[in-house]
């Protein structure tokens, strides 16, 4: 699939379709810490991807999106209603998925750095997908 | 065509809440407890769900950013995490759920716009953060050792509580799925479609949820596309203000909220035990986070 992104205001709007994959990589863990979770291939850092799969992959629909800031309404990248698994490779925010656009209707939060390989109930319902605080006046001119 | 469709998915919704609820009716209730859920309010679209979500994982995330700093610093490199105001407070347009809300009072205030930041100084500091963090590339093996830090400072702990806020997101959902198939509720959606189409000048969608307002509409309001606008016109506000009330009028909001909310309080009682458990173990955690912040984040400005 082809790597799609934009540029406005300056901004570079990290936003992309990309090829689905997985991958293996090293991760360091502490006694304190939870099982780490390696990003999926292809999921830059400081982004969150979505995936129409489950375990980041790409089922029948052939989606994938990643989105560095906010996305007000996956159907503009023709991923609506098709998420099941999300990666959140962001480097300090949690990002949110919202069964409806702009940011309506019942939501699932995706922690830094933690990926959801099945979304279950939420399974194909995502609309619009925020890093924390874009949800906010004076920061959404940076959604595509 | 690439799309699902909204009937296949609700349906696979509205069969899991359906066979939850049969469980639940076929089962000893063991809580001894309220039903959950206090008192209803519907300009905060209160659940009852909503009452077992305590764990404030903005906090958590917060302790994790702190302790990635330590990682990095010691390594010699920049870390720079903001004060934050740990209440870590919604706009107004989110309730305590993140659930964000439209209503009379919404649409009057900022049609289908955002509402600011609650404190922008805290919001702000930790945007500004972000962009400088993502931008941040000091050298080749930064990404590798930025990895290590994040892993280790994500802890079981934020893993057991965002699992359990999540499990209280997948509550939400499936009320709200079955919720929108009602009949009562299609009933209502043609009610609001009726009141609406003479007071707008575009088609008016199947729904509020599938489209409202339309992507051309919210284009022309400046809500999306390349001339957006940080606050709402009064061409909008219109819009949305006539939205809100025939929402209210075709008795569309209130029929959707009590079926939410019976809904809900029916997956609070047959899940208490391990709501129950979810908020213990939140509200503990939640004690040990500000301890951690106290003692090592920077002061406020």
């Amino acid at each position: 699939m082809a790597m799609k992104e934009t540029q406005r205001s300056g901004w570079r709007k990290r936003l992309a379709g990309i090829g689905a994959g997985l991958v293996v990589a090293a991760a360091s863990v502490v006694a304190f810490a939870a099982p780490a979770q390696a990003a999926p291939s292809g999921c830059e850092l400081g982004n969150t991807c979505a995936y129409s799969g489950y375990n980041y992959t790409q089922d029948w629909f052939y989606s994938t999106l990643q989105f560095g800031y906010c996305v007000d309404d996956f159907s503009n990248y023709g991923v609506n209603d098709t998420t099941s698994s999300v990666f959140n490779n962001g480097r300090s925010l949690d990002s949110w998925l919202y069964q409806d656009w702009y940011a309506y209707g019942a939501s699932k939060r995706v922690y830094r750095g933690q990926g959801i390989t099945n979304l279950g109930s939420f399974n194909d319902l995502a609309t619009s997908g925020y890093f924390q605080g874009y949800e906010a006046q004076r920061k959404t001119w940076r959604c595509e | 065509m690439i799309y699902g469709t909204k009937c296949g998915r609700l349906s696979a919704a509205a069969l899991l809440l359906a066979t939850s609820l049969a469980i639940t009716a076929c089962a000893p209730s063991d809580s001894g407890n309220s039903d959950g859920g206090g008192t209803k309010n519907i300009d905060q679209w209160k659940m009852p769900v909503d009452e077992f979500g305590t764990y404030n994982a903005d906090l958590a995330n917060y302790v994790s950013q702190l302790r990635i700093a330590k990682c990095l610093t010691s390594q010699g490199y920049e870390w720079p995490v903001p004060w934050q105001n740990t209440d870590f407070p919604l706009p107004a347009d989110f309730n305590q759920a993140h659930y964000r809300l439209f209503n009379m009072t919404t649409a009057k205030k900022w049609g289908y716009h955002f509402a600011p930041a609650a404190d922008p100084r805290s919001a702000d500091a930790m945007i500004a953060f972000s962009d400088w963090a993502n931008s941040y590339h000091p050298d080749d093996s930064f990404d590798t050792k930025f990895a290590a830090c994040g892993d280790a400072a994500f802890d079981k702990s934020m893993k057991r509580d965002g699992d359990g806020l999540n499990y209280l997101s997948d509550l939400a959902v499936q009320s709200s799925e079955a919720a929108r198939q009602d009949g009562d509720v299609q009933a209502a959606v043609q009610r609001w479609r009726k009141c609406l189409t003479p007071k707008v000048d575009f088609a008016v969608p199947d729904s509020p949820w599938s489209a409202m307002p339309p992507l051309s509409v919210g284009e022309s309001l400046g809500l999306t596309g390349q001339d957006q606008t940080s606050t709402a016109s009064k061409a909008e506000i219109d819009i949305a203000v006539a939205d809100a009330g025939c929402r209210d009028s075709s008795g569309l909001q209130k029929t959707l909220y009590d079926l939410e909310w019976d809904l809900q309080q029916k997956l609070v009682k047959e899940n208490r035990d391990k709501l129950d458990r979810i908020r213990r173990d939140a509200n503990s955690h939640n004690k040990e986070l500000l301890k951690i912040v106290a003692e090592n984040a920077p002061p406020a400005p």
